[in-house]
């Protein structure tokens, strides 16, 4: 019942305000989502202002300095080749979001263009997309991902971005192609279609504005998923070469069960890293969904 | 339901074939010889690989090679694997029987945890208990599951010392003995524990919001209004509905295992096929990772053709089109 009227409330309001602003309110008022985008932000900064924050230098390898314990010149330690896990971690982060957010723009590009002329077009262009769609569906991703990894290995970073955007992008894809599928029976499409509107005019200035939130939604989904698995790949030695500082590489130490058990310090702070970072982005997802729900309680 | 499973098996011929194609091309462009795995590469002589590619008919045009290769999988025939010095198949065979006692216990615990944690949730919504499970759920949900692996076998092999860190199976048991079975359920517990225990978030989440949806409907307030104990209406009438999608959930899972498998065999060093894949690109013993991928990409696509199979008994409104 607390449900219906609020419905009412904001159906009262609506009236006044654009969804875009009762959504940017609604969000704004969701802690959870504000203290997570508030960790992202100062991880990204962070990241970006490593240099100026620590002064050692992330390719140090120093022999003599292996597998220091935290405390005094190091403060998080240092790892199996002497490097400084603090350094290791702001330059890492570097990286892993790099990737992340590289992947989460090619992914939702190309899912955004074959879901909306699927959508769009239908009949016969409809089913070829989709069919292929289903096909990289059919995949285990992250098999597939390790193979072409494996055959990419020297190509550095940009081969492992593009393997993972080529293979990741089926269900942007999908969920845009529904999206889109549902929208354009609506009356005013068909006014933009008989006023002459060029298809593409009508997907980017009718079509899209009013899919947008969905894709917003599946970006931020992607973002988590996409450092994941840079940090997963990285971590079985098939991601980013093992020189360059990456959350995954740091934890790759793990590997072997003495530093597991003895040198706790070289892969906790990247795990803890990871997964708040995840985590954050995950609560901002939940909060844009949220807010632009206009059901939700909130 | 049988004219419906009949075609979509049918329909699953045409996508064996391509799926088949893309992991040949993957072998062409892999180093090596992938296909045979009968070119030893330790020996870099040109006129020995030479020799050999002529032998082995690797300088024929592709459709020959693609013929050979498919005709060969169809006998059974994956080639040799050049590390093991035995056919792929064998390597295989020896390493599957452990893959599929930690994908069935990881289903196990999947479903066990799920089942009790969604069904508290769902009964007794936006409660301390409610909110604490959804916490750890939000948390499973976060957690890398090779960061999970490594925190597991930090806190219960190292701290507490409950299960062994690495390994399939303890050493000098032999085969088949009580000890054995003891020692390698022993062994898979916790990586199945990891394994499982990621995946229940979603399936409880899932539950709890079903039952919490079904608990408003009217055959729940028919029911209550005749009298019937609240617990005889959740675990009866609630549950028989709530259940259901879970259910369905079975076909994906087999996909998300497989992935998960990969990972977590590896962290553990647990000889199953995730690791075999692994060790396999690491020891440039590309006959087997050809092998592996076509069997997992298989793998997959029966896992779904087993959801939509089981969505179909589930629900009848799919089988008519």
């Amino acid at each position: 019942m607390a449900l219906k009227q609020n419905e009412q409330e904001l159906k009262k309001s609506a009236k006044k305000q654009s969804p875009w602003s009762i959504a940017r309110r609604k969000l704004f008022q969701n802690k959870l989502a504000m203290l997570s985008l508030g960790f992202l932000v100062l991880v990204t900064v962070l990241a970006y202002l490593a240099p100026f924050i620590t002064s050692f230098d992330p390719r140090d390898v120093v022999p003599t300095n292996r597998y220091t314990p935290p405390g005094g010149e190091h403060i998080l330690g240092t790892d199996g080749a002497g490097r400084d896990i603090m350094t290791l971690l702001l330059y890492g982060a570097r990286t892993s979001l790099t990737i992340g957010f590289v992947c989460m723009f090619i992914i939702v590009i190309i899912g955004m263009t074959v879901g909306s002329i699927a959508g769009y077009y239908g009949g016969w262009v409809d089913a070829v997309l989709m069919r292929f769609t289903d096909f990289i569906m059919n995949f285990p991703f992250l098999v597939f991902v390790i193979v072409l990894a494996s055959i990419f290995r020297d190509a550095g970073i940009w081969a492992l971005i593009a393997v993972l955007s080529l293979l990741g992008w089926t269900g942007a894809a999908r969920v845009v192609r529904s999206k889109i599928m549902s929208e354009k029976e609506n009356e005013y499409v068909m006014a933009a279609i008989s006023i002459g509107g060029t298809p593409f005019k009508v997907i980017r200035k009718h079509l899209l504005p009013n899919v947008m939130t969905t894709i917003i939604v599946q970006a931020t989904l992607l973002l988590a998923v996409m450092i994941v698995a840079e940090t997963a790949l990285s971590f079985l030695g098939f991601g980013v070469p093992s020189g360059t500082p990456s959350w995954g590489n740091m934890i790759q130490e793990a590997r072997q069960p003495h530093v597991i058990r003895n040198f706790w310090w070289v892969w906790m702070p990247a795990a803890f890293a990871i997964t708040f970072t995840i985590l954050a982005i995950n609560f901002i997802g939940e909060g844009i969904k949220d807010a632009f729900n206009p059901r939700s309680l909130k | 339901m049988l004219i419906y499973t009949i075609r979509r098996v049918f329909i699953m011929i045409p996508i064996l074939i391509m799926i088949s194609v893309v992991v040949f091309s993957l072998a062409l462009a892999m180093p090596g010889d992938a296909l045979s795995g009968q070119i030893d590469p330790a020996i870099s002589s040109p006129e020995y690989i030479e020799e050999k590619r002529e032998e082995l008919g690797l300088n024929d045009p592709v459709h020959v090679q693609y013929a050979r290769w498919a005709t060969g999988i169809l006998q059974w025939d994956f080639g040799r694997s050049f590390i093991h010095r035995m056919d792929v198949t064998e390597v295989i065979g020896e390493r599957l029987p452990n893959t599929i006692l930690l994908s069935v216990m990881s289903l196990m615990i999947t479903y066990v945890l799920a089942f009790f944690m969604g069904r508290f949730s769902g009964r007794n919504p936006y409660t301390v208990g409610d909110y604490s499970i959804q916490g750890i759920n939000y948390l499973m949900l976060a957690i890398p599951s090779f960061v999970a692996a490594i925190f597991a076998i930090f806190i219960f092999s190292f701290q507490l010392g409950w299960f062994p860190a690495t390994g399939s199976v303890g050493s000098g048991l032999t085969p088949g003995t009580w000890d054995y079975w003891m020692s390698k359920i022993h062994h898979t517990a916790l990586p199945a524990l990891v394994l499982g225990g990621l995946t229940t978030a979603s399936y409880t989440q899932f539950l709890r919001n079903d039952i919490i949806e079904n608990s408003q409907k009217d055959y729940v307030r028919t029911a209550r209004a005749k009298g019937t104990p609240e617990g005889r209406i959740y675990n009866k009438h609630i549950l028989r509905n709530s259940v259901i999608p879970i259910i369905t959930l079975f076909g994906f899972d087999i996909a998300s295992i497989i992935g998960g498998a990969v990972i977590i065999e590896t962290v553990f060093s647990f000889r199953g096929i995730g690791e075999l894949l692994i060790s396999s690109i690491d020891r440039r013993d590309y006959s087997v990772v050809t092998a592996i991928t076509l069997m997992l990409s298989v793998a997959t696509l029966v896992g779904n053709l087993l959801a939509d199979l089981i969505y179909g008994v589930v629900d009848p409104r799919i089988r008519v089109e």
